[in-house]
C-alpha cells in the first residue's frame, strides 16, 4: 500500500539538493520497517515498500523500480516495486533470502540475491531472477559449499585482463570456461564462506563455475574475511574490506594490484565509489565514533566528511552526479538521513520519518 | 522483603560465610526507598540498575545515564544507599556532551564504603530524587582470575503452564539455587516475560532483586513485542568489565538479528574496542540466527573474536552445529530457566570451563521437568 504524506518543511535548510530522490529504510523496529523515498523538488516522503521487515532498498540501474528483501505471505524473498510504489510483486523461490540487499544487472533484467541453503551448518547460495522470464536459477556450481552477497560486474573486462600462471592447469581452464559463460550470460562477485576457516573470499561467479578471485589476482589470503565487494561503475577495479592487514581496512583492486587505500588501525568498512571512480566513501572509527571519510583512491588521501565526538555516521551514498552524500547519523537522537557535499562539511537533515537508514540515491536513469 | 547486597569474595571456603550473611540478610529491613519509577520503569537514572549494575571499587570512577527532564540545568548530586537507608554521597562530573535526552556522569565510589551491592540515588536541588537498588556492585579488590559465572535464560515470567510449575516459581527456586553457589554474578539472556507486559516486567524485577550477586540481563524475543523492555531496562546495547574480563551484551530480536544498517553495528565495534585490553570477552545475547547480520559478525567472531558467547531461546542444550560456526569464539546454550535449568562456568587462568547444565531441586516442580517451547 502506498501512503503519501508531507515532510515537515521548517527544519530544510539551504544546503539541500533542488532534485534527486532518494530510498531508504523507514522505522524502528525491523518488524515495520518500510522501504520509502524522498523527493527533493516537492520535499515530500512517500512509503513504496511492500510486506514487512523491508531490507535496504537497491535501484534498477534506469532508476524506475526499487529491489528490497521483505516478509511477505511468512516467506522472507526479494519484492520489487517501481519507483512510486506501484506494480509490487516478490520473485519466485522455494528458498528463504538472506537480507544481503539485492543486486540488479546493469541492463537492469536481472536481480541476483544470497540465498539459505540449510541451517546446521549454515549454507548459503545464490539465486539469479530473469525478471522478463520470472525464471529463477542458481548460480556458481559446486566449487563452493557456501556463496553470499552477490554483486553484477558491469562488464567482463577486469575478468579478461585476469592471467595465470600455466595455461593448462585446472584454474586456467575453468578461468576460460568462466569468461566464455560470462561473455554470454554476465559475471558475478561474491563470497565464498568457510567460517570453521574464519576465511571469507571474494569469487567470479558464473552460472555454472566460480573462481577465488584473489587468488587470480596472486594476493593471498588464506586467512582473511572480505565483506562489502563494490565494482566501480565501469567495472575496471572492485573495492573491498579485508581484515588480511590484521585490521579491517578497505582495498582496491584494479590495474595496480591490490592497494590498501584506508590505512588505520581502527575499522574501515563499507566502501561506496563515487560516480567519477575517483573517490571511495567509507565508515571509519578513527576518530572513536564511527563516521563518513573520503579516500582518494589514487594516492590514498583521506578526508572526512561526517565526523563528530557525540554521534555517529554511516551508511554513505553518493548523488549519481557526485555533489551530495546521503549518509545516516544519530546526531538528533535517533537514526536520520543527512545530506553534505563533499568538500563542505556542513550536514543537513533530510526531513524524513524518523529511523531512517540505509539511503540509496535514485540514478539518473538513461 | 529484599535481601541486603553484601559481596563476599568468592571461593569454595567461604559458601557456608555467604550462607550465613543471607540468612542475616533477610533479617533486615527493605531499601526505605522509591526503585525506580512507581510503576517499575526507570526514571532518571537510565543506568546503572540492577540489569545493568556498576561494578566497581573504592576509589574507582563509574559512568551514570542520566535521562534529563525538566532539571537540566541541575547538577545532581549521587549517593550510594545503604539497605538501612544510609546515604554516602559521591563526588561526580559530567562527562562528554551527549545530543539526545541523556546526560552522563562519572561518579566516584567513596574510598571507605564497604563492599556488596548499594541503592544508587540522584537528588535534584528541589529535593526530589530517583533510586535505582542493587545498581553498584563494590569490590574490595579486583575479581580474582578465577570466578564462577552462573547463566539463566528464559525464565518467561506470565508463561500460562498448565499442570507445570509457575514461572516464578522456578525464577524463585533457580535464584536460590545460584545464590547458594559461589557464582560471582550471573548473566540472564532474555526471554525474561512471556509477552512483554507491565505486569509481568514488574514481577520479574520483584524476583530480581532477591539475587545476592550482581545481575546482567539482556532482552530476549518475548521481551520485544512492545517497546516496553527500554523503559524498564534501558540500553540495548552495552557492556561491562568485570575484573580482567569485559561483557558485551546486545540484542538480537528480529528474524534478521543485530541488523547491518542500524546503530547497532557501530555501537558494537566502539564496545568491543573500549573493552580492550581484556582477558576474556564474554557475549550475552538471546540467540543466534545464521542470518545475524554480517557486520556484527565480523565484528565480534572475526576480527576482534570474544572468547565466548552465552545465550538461550533454544530452551535446549547446543546441537551440533548450532551456534556461530566461526572459529574461535566458543559457544555455550543453556536451556530455558522456566523449565529449572541454570548452568555455572568457571572463568579460569586457562579459559572459561563451562560445567554440565545445572537443575533446581526436583521437589521445585509438581511435575517432572520437561523443556518447553520457546
Amino acid at each position: 500500500m502506498t501512503s503519501i504524506w508531507i515532510a515537515a518543511l521548517m527544519t530544510v535548510g539551504t544546503a539541500m539538493p533542488d532534485s534527486g530522490t532518494i530510498a531508504f529504510i523507514s522505522g524502528e523496529e525491523q518488524s515495520k520497517r518500510i522501504v520509502t523515498v524522498y523527493d527533493f523538488a516537492s520535499r515530500q516522503c512517500h512509503t513504496v515498500g511492500t510486506g514487512s521487515h523491508n531490507g535496504p532498498p537497491v535501484w534498477s540501474p534506469d532508476g524506475s523500480r526499487i529491489a528490497f528483501t521483505a516478509l511477505v505471505n511468512d516467506r522472507y524473498g526479494v519484492a520489487v516495486v517501481n519507483a512510486d510504489g506501484t506494480e509490487p510483486r516478490v520473485l519466485p523461490i522455494d528458498q528463504d533470502v538472506v537480507d544481503d540487499p539485492p543486486r540488479w544487472s546493469a541492463d537492469g533484467t536481472r536481480i541476483a540475491c544470497s540465498i539459505l541453503l540449510g541451517t546446521m551448518p549454515p549454507r548459503f547460495g545464490i539465486a539469479v531472477w530473469n525478471l522478463e522470464t520470472n525464471a529463477v536459477e542458481r548460480w556458481g556450481g559446486e566449487t563452493y559449499p557456501s556463496l553470499r552477497a552477490p554483486v553484477w560486474m558491469p562488464s567482463v573486462g577486469l575478468l579478461m585482463a585476469v592471467d595465470v600462471e600455466s595455461q593448462q592447469d585446472a584454474t586456467a581452464k575453468t578461468l576460460f570456461a568462466l569468461r566464455d559463460e560470462a561473455e554470454k550470460s554476465g559475471v558475478l562477485i561474491a563470497l565464498a564462506w568457510f567460517p570453521d576457516k574464519t576465511l571469507m573470499e571474494p569469487a567470479l561467479v558464473t552460472a555454472s563455475e566460480a573462481l577465488p578471485l584473489l587468488y587470480l589476482a596472486k594476493v593471498p589470503s588464506e586467512r582473511s574475511a572480505e565483506w562489502n565487494l563494490q565494482p566501480d561503475i565501469k567495472g575496471r577495479q572492485i573495492a573491498f574490506e579485508s581484515d588480511m592487514g590484521g585490521d579491517r581496512e578497505i582495498y582496491v583492486l584494479g590495474k595496480r594490484g591490490v592497494v590498501n587505500v584506508t590505512n588505520h588501525p581502527a575499522a574501515d568498512w563499507t566502501p561506496r565509489w563515487s560516480p567519477d571512480g575517483k573517490y571511495l566513501a567509507f565508515e571509519s572509527f578513527r576518530n572513536g565514533r564511527r563516521g563518513v571519510y573520503l579516500s582518494l583512491v589514487e594516492t590514498a588521501r583521506i578526508t572526512p566528511v561526517a565526523v563528530s565526538e557525540s554521534w555517529d555516521c554511516w551508511s554513505p551514498d553518493w548523488s549519481p552526479d557526485g555533489k551530495w552524500i546521503a549518509f545516516v547519523s544519530n546526531r538528533e537522537g535517533k537514526p536520520s538521513i543527512h545530506v553534505c557535499q563533499p568538500e563542505d562539511g556542513d550536514s543537513e537533515l533530510v526531513p524524513t520519518a524518523s529511523w531512517a537508514l540505509a539511503p540509496a540515491w535514485r540514478p539518473k536513469g538513461k | 522483603m529484599v535481601l541486603t547486597l553484601q559481596y563476599f569474595p568468592h571461593s569454595h571456603s567461604t559458601i557456608s560465610l555467604t550462607a550465613l550473611m543471607l540468612v542475616m540478610a533477610c533479617l533486615m529491613p527493605a531499601h526505605p526507598t522509591f526503585a525506580r519509577a512507581e510503576d517499575g520503569t526507570l526514571y532518571w537514572i537510565w543506568s546503572p540498575h540492577d540489569g545493568q549494575p556498576a561494578l566497581s571499587q573504592p576509589g574507582r570512577s563509574f559512568e551514570v545515564l542520566l535521562r534529563e527532564t525538566d532539571h537540566t540545568a541541575d547538577q545532581p548530586v549521587f549517593s550510594l544507599v545503604a539497605a538501612d537507608g544510609t546515604e554516602y554521597t559521591m563526588d561526580s562530573k559530567p562527562v562528554g556532551t551527549e545530543q539526545s535526552i541523556f546526560r552522563r556522569y562519572a561518579c566516584t565510589v567513596p574510598p571507605a564504603i564497604r563492599p556488596g551491592g548499594w541503592a544508587l540515588r540522584v537528588r535534584r536541588s528541589d529535593g526530589t530524587a530517583d533510586t535505582t537498588r542493587r545498581a553498584v556492585w563494590v569490590f574490595d579488590e579486583e575479581p580474582a582470575a578465577y570466578y564462577v559465572l552462573a547463566h539463566l535464560t528464559d525464565v518467561h515470567i506470565g508463561k500460562h503452564r498448565p499442570s507445570l510449575p509457575d514461572p516464578e516459581i522456578m525464577f524463585s527456586a533457580a535464584i536460590d539455587a545460584i545464590n547458594s553457589t559461589d557464582a560471582a554474578l550471573c548473566a540472564i539472556t532474555g526471554d525474561i516475560t512471556e509477552s512483554a507486559e507491565p505486569e509481568q516486567f514488574r514481577r520479574f524485577l520483584a524476583l530480581l532483586d532477591r539475587f545476592t550477586i550482581p545481575t546482567l540481563v539482556c532482552s530476549g524475543n518475548h521481551d520485544r513485542n512492545n517497546l516496553l523492555y527500554e523503559q524498564f531496562f534501558g540500553m540495548q546495547t552495552w557492556a561491562r568489565r568485570f575484573g580482567p574480563d569485559g561483557f558485551l551484551v546486545f540484542d538480537t530480536k528480529d528474524y534478521v538479528v543485530a541488523d547491518d544498517w542500524g546503530p547497532q553495528a557501530g555501537t558494537l565495534y566502539e564496545l568491543r574496542r573500549l573493552l580492550r585490553p581484556c582477558r576474556y570477552t564474554i557475549g550475552l545475547t538471546h540467540r543466534f540466527e545464521v542470518s545475524m547480520g554480517m557486520r556484527t559478525q565480523l565484528t565480534l567472531f572475526v576480527d576482534d573474536p570474544i572468547d565466548l558467547l552465552l545465550y538461550g531461546h533454544t530452551h535446549q542444550e547446543r546441537r551440533p552445529g548450532e551456534g556461530p560456526s566461526w572459529g574461535r569464539s566458543e559457544t555455550v546454550i543453556t536451556p530455558a530457566g522456566v523449565d529449572g535449568y541454570y548452568r555455572l562456568i568457571d572463568i579460569t587462568a586457562q579459559g572459561p570451563v563451562p560445567r554440565p547444565v545445572s537443575r533446581v531441586p526436583e521437589n521445585t516442580a509438581a511435575k517432572p521437568l520437561s523443556v518447553s517451547e520457546n
